[in-house]
């Protein structure tokens, strides 16, 4: 028997990586154009995100909101606590958790995507909202000291990593002992093949 | 677990894909948005205790013609 078997090439993460920052530059950018998932104020409707959460919050991050779920659903976030929001796109989850924690305490969110981090900056200065910072960074390396957080939020962004554990750790490594980790994401019901998860386009679309 | 948490939960699950403006492959593979919470083990005994109690069972209904 000569054949040799094959090897499937590996799932390339920069590119993933690229595709997904290109996708989500867009939504940045272009917020009206229409995506394969819902976004914005209609988006926050439809995950049961309160009314007096969006208050103050400038137009520029909710028309960029792009979550799969509701992280305050999963617990109060409290006055005076420290909260890292990993994958915080436009800010608009960070800046709810700004107004929640108040000036003792501080979020930090984290994105790769510079266009989106540029819109987070420019919503919190025009929110007024001093202890929200925004730093660029990969969930799989987190820019944050090791037991700073109370709390992790994280709202549709965990699906798009190819190394899940990576990030848990990561995410684990950051808050304190007996922090809360709260999360919008997404399962499937059906298994996906091995070959489909190397196809870049079935990760963003 | 392997990450250190402990109480995992997934306190709601929805299929809200439907309507949006482009067509996805979510619906492909049953894909439903989800709400899940998680705590940060405070000690090594408390981790190792909770992995364990641990069981799992996930049913897999795998699905090859669900790829175009």
């Amino acid at each position: 028997m000569s054949d040799a078997i094959r090897e499937q090439p590996a799932l390339d993460v920069g590119s993933l990586r690229e595709a997904i920052r290109e996708e989500y530059a867009e939504v940045a950018s272009s917020p009206e154009k229409g995506f394969h998932f819902h976004t914005g104020r209609p988006l926050a409707h439809m995950l049961e995100y309160a009314d007096e959460w969006l208050e103050g919050i400038p137009e520029s991050s909710i028309e960029s909101f792009a979550g799969t779920g509701n992280p305050f659903s999963l617990g109060e976030i409290l006055p005076g606590e420290r909260v890292v929001d990993v994958g915080c796109g436009a800010g608009i989850d960070s800046l709810i958790v700004a107004k929640k924690v108040g000036s003792d305490g501080r979020v930090i969110g984290v994105d790769m995507t510079s266009s989106m981090l540029e819109k987070a900056r420019h919503a919190a200065h025009e929110a007024g909202l001093k202890n929200a910072e925004f730093r660029e960074g990969y969930a799989e390396s987190l820019p944050v000291d090791e037991g700073w957080a109370d709390v992790v939020i994280s709202n549709g962004v965990l699906n798009l990593m190819p190394d899940k554990d990576a990030a848990l750790t990561e995410m684990s490594r950051v808050l304190k002992p007996g922090g809360r980790l709260q999360i919008g994401d997404i399962l499937v019901q059906r298994a996906v093949p091995e070959s489909a998860k190397r196809k870049i386009d079935l990760w963003t679309g | 677990m392997a990450a250190g948490f402990v109480n995992f939960e997934i306190t709601w699950r929805k299929n809200v894909f439907g309507g949006a403006p482009q067509a996805g492959s979510a619906e492909k593979f049953g894909t439903l948005r989800i709400n899940f919470r998680a705590r940060k083990a405070v000690n090594e005994e408390e981790l190792t205790a909770a992995l364990a109690a641990l069981s799992c069972e996930i049913p897999v209904d795998s699905t090859e013609e669900a790829v175009a």
